[in-house]
């Protein structure tokens, strides 16, 4: 169990500067996700943990010690790489061994404790195998049998689902999940996939371009993201963000689109953006707070907009209808039997209680 | 071709079925014509009696290979090639793979200084063992120059004569050669070693010379057999550098086994004699490179 | 003795063929070869011959004028000279009819006359009126280079000879002299001996004039080393073979001198002569850096700065111009290492008109010129050419150049030539080199004894003693 601590961190390659100055604490025992677009740095940075690649500022601190002169091998960590990184020519059980033997532990223990991984990876026949006759699931049981069969006190994660298929994706998704329950150890886990943040992560942190854009627990960032980049990369479907003007109504605010149709804000949202009364802003709201108007009433929050849908993706629980709005397409969350097909007219619902407002200069909220 | 088959039946389907086997031949009688004519002719007159006085063409039976026998001057040749392949080929290895893996880090004008090392397989090998004569001069020779820096007075070695010089001077010029044959193919296949898996031996906490030999080596293994095969054919042929530095001399202290055989053949006109050694090498070399591929095999 | 008898019969034999055949018109041999040559018009000859510097005689010289008077091209086959007996021999093996003249060296004759490899030339010789002209090639060339078993084969037509080159200047400069006779108590001349030699070479080592002055360098590359031993061998009173049981006797007590003797001497020669060939020795040599040399003839010519031709451009400026003198080497009786003599192939579809560019290269005038020309190297071999005036004034002292390659030319030496020769001269060869290289000298050379009878086994005794006793019948196999 550790505690990883960054200051100040920065990666040139070359001319590319990958990493351009990161601070991070991470507590001991959390799981903490690394997500962000390609190219934002992230396999990096957890590289740069690793010792793989040297930082060229900052320090790197494990337990309070300063690793950036250490070699990986000094460093007590254990790492899942993407393509699993198996070793071709050694059988699952002499891969899951490896690390033992190259720490000279004794015989039996190393017998023991690649049983215990296997057992617990569910990988005890495929022992005596050879990689290449193994499924894409069970290689990546292997490679986290060979992270987790030594003591390491931090475990790093590149990217290590994103060459499987979906279903197994989700299943060994859980499973880490799990193992980190199991094991309270402290993980870092790099991916581009905002689910898995989502899922796994006791703490996201977002990365763009090599900077950290936002960091919190998965709800704080989903639900109160402070830009549009964090409001836009988390969530599926992708936050719908519409052009509007912020104008006062009636004592209170409203958004108005150019079109004219106008979502009045709650009191509680508005007072944060009265200052801003008259000028434009941009609306960012979640598919799924959308929802079509019923007879069981609204409560309050809950603005009414009058829509004609163009087009229907039902997913079968659910049904993404899309329609427009000043000129954007917007999508909607539905109940799967709500809309009936493209063309339909209909009256949705807004959760302004949920949307966010965004200053279309900085695109950070408001 | 289906048409083919469909309409023209009997010899369509036959032709579609023997295709692959007409396209390759053309190949299959080049290769009779080019290696196994001459072979057979060799074998032929290994059987004659032809030298410079005599041409006869009857069947000697086994004349020539009674004397292969009883020839030390070969069998020194032979041993003299098998020194200097075990000598040489394991150095060339060793300093092959060194710059090899030097040159897998990123270094600053890399690309200059690899054109710069291969320039010595580029050249010819005469023109290498030429070169090396000059070196080894002993009078204006920058060898002998800068050993003499080193010991502060001339050094005054005959390279290419004196005992105990003849045979390093000789590894040096082949192994300067060739070693950058070695480096360029080791490093084509080291830089094919998926480079994660060195990461993950490297987080595992293996030793740099255990991920090299746990890791590194079994992944350039074919390669690293096929360099070795190759290079020790090369070996075994052994002429050029040292007909250019000693001629096998002084007396027949280099003597290989191609430089007794150009003897023989070019210079004695001992034709069914060489014949003869030339048939044996053959059937030699043959066995040897068949036992080397199926050990690649087995070994993939 | 044989030599006169020979020469007579020669003689005898020119000047009835002279009286009966003679055409009308004093034409000369080379005049004869051209006119019977126009018939041939058109065709192209190829010509074997040594590449290199060689090849500029035929290349640029003779070949370019013989067309220009009969019409018939020359193609040159430039061909190593190391490759030039194999490359023979497997051309006519083969059948292939690809050369028309060739180059061969004297000492191959009986290997390639056997062989059927060479035309005989006694019918062109008459019919075209020559053996006037052979008579003026010098006896020593004339009677050993040109027949083998009674029958012409080749036209001698180039006289390679190892003479000794020395610094006149030094030898005869008053304090060396007074020096060396005091050092040594004999007067300071060139060696009648190779003791003298040695004494001559440890005196200019140890007096050098310059840094860098050695007192000898020869030539004792493998491929040309054996020459000097023959020399030697011979001149201290050593035989190749017991003549009667063909048993080899160069392991005797003279051969392992011999070489013994050489090791000896390289003390007093530049450090790593032991494997210098021609080009090294010439360049010390023209550098001024040695008191005595061994060579063919051409450096006479190069030391006295003769022939500033940019072909030449590999032989450095002659820092020796005029201080160079000629003599025999010890013993008095050269070695006439290689030479060249021109052969008819017998797959010839040209022969005739292969022999008369051979007659015309070989006759009086034509050859003259060509053992002027600076850069072929064609040395003299012609009473004639002895004694050419416009030879005798090319520098200051062609006359004793000349005089000292006409006194080689009747005492020098010939090249060992009986069957498979080269078996005999490498075995040699690499006794010697083995002994350069630090091998006992007896034992490498009676490893090589060995090997000479194992070759002589497999050419058969018989056949060998009847070939030895060919050559060891001519009148310079051994020094009279």
């Amino acid at each position: 169990m550790a505690r990883v601590r960054l200051s100040g961190l920065h990666k040139h390659y070359g001319a590319l500067h990958a990493v351009r100055g990161i601070d991070l604490d991470i507590p001991e025992g959390e799981f903490t996700v690394i997500v962000g677009p390609s190219g934002c740095g992230k396999s990096t940075l957890l590289r740069t943990v690793a010792g793989l690649e040297e930082a060229d500022e900052g320090a790197i601190e494990i337990d309070g010690e300063v690793v950036n002169d250490l070699a990986p091998r000094d460093r007590n960590i254990a790492m899942v790489f993407q393509n699993y990184a198996l070793y071709p020519y050694m059988t699952v059980f002499e891969n899951i061994a490896f690390g033992l033997r190259a720490r000279k532990f004794p015989k039996p223990e190393i017998n023991k404790r690649v049983q215990e991984a296997a057992e617990l990876l569910d990988i005890t026949e495929q022992l005596v195998r050879y990689p290449r006759q193994l499924s894409g699931g069970q290689r990546q049981r292997v490679a986290i049998g060979r992270a987790i069969v030594r003591d390491a006190r931090l475990f790093l994660f590149d990217e290590p689902l994103s060459n499987l298929d979906a279903q197994l994706r989700e299943e060994m998704r859980a499973e880490i999940k799990r193992l980190h329950q199991d094991l309270g150890k402290t993980m870092i886990y790099v991916t581009h996939d905002q689910v898995e943040a989502m899922t796994l992560a006791d703490r996201i942190v977002l990365l763009r371009d090599g900077l950290i854009e936002q960091q919190g627990a998965p709800l704080d960032l989903f639900e109160r993201p402070e830009t549009r980049f964090v409001a836009g990369f988390l969530g599926s479907p992708t936050m719908n963000f519409v052009p509007a003007t912020l104008e006062a109504s009636d004592g209170g605010l409203a958004v108005r689109f150019a079109e004219g149709t106008t979502l009045p804000l709650p009191p509680t949202r508005a007072q944060a953006v009265r200052s801003r009364a008259g000028s434009a802003v941009t609306l960012g709201v979640r598919a799924e707070h959308m929802s079509r108007a019923n007879d069981a009433g609204t409560r309050e929050g809950l603005a009414p907009l009058n829509v004609t849908i163009d087009l229907v993706q039902p997913t079968g629980s659910r049904t993404y209808a899309t329609f427009n709005l000043a000129d954007t397409a917007v999508s909607a969350e539905l109940q799967a039997h709500d809309v009936r097909g493209p063309g339909e007219k209909m009256a949705l619902l807004v959760d302004m209680n949920r949307i966010v407002l965004l200053d279309p200069e900085t695109d950070r909220v408001l | 071709m289906s048409v083919a088959v469909a309409s023209g039946g009997g010899f369509g389907r036959w032709a579609d079925r023997r295709f692959k086997y007409l396209l390759i031949l053309p190949a299959v009688l080049i290769l009779l014509l080019v290696g196994v004519f001459p072979f057979i002719n060799i074998l032929i007159v290994s059987f004659q009696d032809i030298s410079l006085i005599f041409e006869d063409r009857s069947f000697h039976g086994l004349l020539n290979y009674k004397r292969l026998f009883t020839e030390a001057r070969l069998w020194q040749a032979i041993l003299h090639t098998v020194i200097f392949t075990l000598v040489a080929l394991p150095l060339e290895l060793v300093f092959g793979l060194l710059m090899a893996l030097l040159f897998l880090e990123p270094i600053r004008g890399r690309q200059v200084f690899l054109a710069l090392l291969i320039i010595p397989t580029v050249i010819s090998p005469i023109v290498a063992g030429a070169t090396w004569r000059l070196m080894f001069d002993n009078q204006f020779g920058p060898i002998n120059q800068i050993l003499g820096w080193a010991a502060g007075e001339p050094v005054p070695i005959i390279w290419i004569v004196q005992k105990g010089f003849v045979w390093p001077a000789i590894l040096i010029a082949e192994i300067w050669q060739w070693t950058p044959f070695m480096f360029l193919l080791l490093l084509a296949a080291l830089s094919n070693v998926d480079k994660s898996q060195v990461e993950a031996a490297q987080i595992d906490g293996a030793s740099n010379l255990r991920i090299f030999f746990r890791i590194v080596l079994p992944a350039i293994k074919p390669v690293l057999a096929i360099v070795l095969l190759i290079r020790a054919l090369d070996l075994f042929r052994l002429f050029d550098v040292v007909w250019a530095l000693t001629q096998g001399g002084p007396g027949t202290r280099t003597e290989t086994l191609s430089t007794y055989a150009y003897v023989q053949g070019f210079q004695q006109f001992e034709t069914s004699y060489t014949s003869a050694i030339a048939f044996v090498v053959v059937v030699l070399l043959s066995i040897v490179v068949v036992l080397a591929l199926r050990r690649v095999e087995i070994a993939r | 003795m044989k030599k006169t008898a020979l020469f007579t019969a020669l003689g005898s034999a020119t000047a009835l063929l002279l009286a009966a055949s003679a055409p009308a018109g004093a034409q000369s041999a080379a005049d004869r070869a051209v006119e019977a040559a126009k018939q041939f018009a058109g065709t192209t000859l190829n010509i074997t011959w040594e590449a290199g510097l060689q090849a500029n005689d035929p290349l640029n010289f003779s070949g370019p004028r013989w067309e220009e008077l009969t019409g018939i091209k020359i193609n040159v086959v430039e061909v190593p000279i190391n490759e030039l007996f194999t490359k023979t021999l497997a051309e006519h093996r083969a059948s292939t009819g690809a050369f028309d003249l060739l180059n061969v060296v004297p000492a191959w004759i009986p290997d390639l006359a056997e062989a059927g490899a060479l035309e005989p030339l006694d019918d062109f010789i008459d019919k075209h009126g020559y053996r006037e002209e052979l008579a003026d090639i010098a006896p020593v060339y004339r009677d050993n280079q040109m027949a083998y078993r009674g029958t012409i084969y080749g036209l001698p037509d180039d006289g390679d000879v190892l003479i000794m080159y020395y610094r006149k200047d030094l030898f005869g400069d008053a304090a060396h002299q007074a020096a060396f006779k005091g050092q040594f108590g004999y007067d300071l001349a060139p060696p009648d001996t190779w003791a003298q030699f040695k004494d001559i070479t440890q005196y200019f080592t140890e007096n050098r004039p310059h840094d860098g002055f050695y007192g000898s360098a020869m030539i004792r590359s493998p491929g040309l080393i054996h020459y000097y031993f023959e020399e030697r061998f011979r001149v201290e009173g050593g035989e190749f073979f017991d003549a009667e049981t063909m048993k080899a006797t160069i392991n005797s007590d003279i051969g392992v001198g011999v070489v013994e003797g050489w090791i000896a001497e390289h003390e007093f020669m530049p450090p790593g002569a032991e494997a210098w060939g021609p080009i090294e020795v010439l360049n010390a040599w023209l550098a001024g850096d040695l008191a005595i040399m061994g060579w063919w003839p051409p450096p006479g010519r190069w030391s006295a700065g003769y022939g500033d031709f940019e072909i030449l451009s590999f032989v450095p400026e002659s820092k020796v111009a005029g201080k160079v003198g000629y003599a025999l080497p010890p013993g008095g009786a050269p070695q006439l290492a290689a030479g060249f003599s021109l052969a008819v192939s017998s797959d010839s579809k040209n022969k005739e008109a292969a022999y008369l560019f051979a007659q015309w290269l070989n006759s009086r005038e034509v050859s003259l010129e060509r053992v002027q020309l600076p850069f072929a190297l064609r040395d003299p071999f012609r009473t004639s050419h002895f004694e050419s005036p416009e030879y005798q004034n090319l520098w200051p002292d062609a006359k004793d150049y000349l005089a000292t390659l006409q006194a080689g030319a009747e005492t020098g030496l010939l090249d060992l030539s009986i069957r498979n020769t080269f078996a005999y001269e490498e075995s040699l060869t690499r006794a010697i080199t083995a002994a350069f290289g630090g091998d006992d000298a007896k034992e490498a050379l009676d490893r090589a004894a060995e090997e000479w009878d194992r070759i002589t086994d497999r050419v058969g005794v018989e056949e060998q003693k009847r070939a030895y006793g060919d050559w060891i019948a001519k009148p310079n196999a051994y020094p009279n």
